[in-house]
């Protein structure tokens, strides 16, 4: 594994505003998430955003990912590349999306409820979200991977989720993706310690059903394969010597009480 | 956008193959063509058909497999 990085004074301030701004763009998305939209429209809402704000949308050409968001409806888990599908009301929506600005990236994604909760997905949503508070509250200089994936881990399984252990959270920086790894799972990278000045994304990915999944036929998208719907929260998270400064806060878009 | 990462798995060696190769059945019922890790190899761990192992799976190919550990 590649040394965690430690960003400068400068790069930390690029990515709170970028960390900001990303808010501001999944805030736009969220609200205009509604029956009769398509995940088509939602992109384009993303991108015109991210211009206006000045920033670049950092999924947009990633390893061939073609698009600024990613809208995973449902059973749809995680890398769903936004299409024709109308949301329907009480669809479980997923949406994730990067921010490029100063030559830095954040990263966050919350699931959200289209219209009415029909289906009672609310649980699952508060859930995961909480899993994510529970990694970033043991986040503080020196802390070790593996006591963010414990706290992940702990509170997923307490709500009896069943966790996507295959996608991973990840340090974020110069790069979209960078060391650590950040597992939702005990494992992968667990005596890293993460310094002062190192930024980590959490992102708690978990679901009601089995974890058998399968990729689409475009390479990216993921899904359950007993259909079960799978929810996603994450956030940019910077690590200080007091404990963590959330660079996305998404806590202000949540639609719920966690 | 998240990460991916090797995933392990359980499964039951069903046919041994040349050059360390093993066919395995995982949970779910899906076979996987795997091959003996070095670390096994170094310390002379013979795997048989009918033996449960562990084996990490890369998520950019589905069909192979490594073995990490062959359990009791």
């Amino acid at each position: 594994m590649t040394k965690v990085q430690v960003k400068s004074a400068g790069q930390i301030a690029s990515m709170r505003e970028g960390g900001h701004k990303l808010v501001a763009v999944l805030k736009r998305v969220i609200e205009e998430s509604r029956p009769g939209v398509t995940l088509k429209e939602l992109e384009q809402i993303a991108r015109d955003r991210i211009k206006e704000l000045g920033a670049q949308p950092s999924f947009l050409g990633y390893q061939g990912y073609p698009a600024a968001l990613c809208t995973s409806v449902n059973s749809g888990i995680v890398h769903c590349i936004p299409d024709s599908y109308q949301l329907r009301e009480g669809d479980l929506l997923s949406v994730d999306c990067g921010l490029l600005l100063g030559g830095m990236h954040t990263d966050a994604a919350v699931s959200i409820v289209v219209g009415r909760d029909l289906h009672h997905h609310l649980p699952l949503l508060q859930s995961v979200y909480r899993a994510l508070l529970a990694g970033t509250a043991v986040v503080k200089a020196g802390v070790t991977v593996g006591e963010i994936s414990r706290a992940v881990e702990h509170s997923l399984k307490n709500d009896q989720l069943t966790i996507m252990r295959q996608f991973v959270g990840h340090g974020v920086g110069v790069k979209l993706h960078e060391a650590p790894i950040v597992p939702n799972v005990v494992g992968h990278d667990k005596d890293v310690a993460l310094p002062a000045g190192s930024v980590v994304a959490v992102e708690p990915i978990a679901g009601t059903g089995t974890e058998a999944h399968s990729t689409d036929a475009d390479g990216w998208c993921a899904r359950t394969l007993d259909g079960q719907p799978v929810a996603h929260f994450e956030q940019t998270i910077l690590v200080t010597p007091e404990g963590a400064e959330v660079l996305t806060p998404i806590h202000s878009i949540i639609q719920f009480r966690p | 956008m998240s990460e991916k990462q090797v995933i392990e798995v359980k499964g039951r060696v069903i046919e041994a193959l040349p050059n360390a190769h093993f066919r395995v059945e995982i949970e779910g019922g899906h076979i996987i063509l795997c091959h003996i890790s070095g670390k096994m190899r170094m310390h002379y761990i013979k795997i048989l058909p009918g033996d449960t192992v562990t084996a990490e799976m890369s998520p950019y190919d589905i069909e192979k497999g490594r073995i990490v550990y062959r359990h009791k």
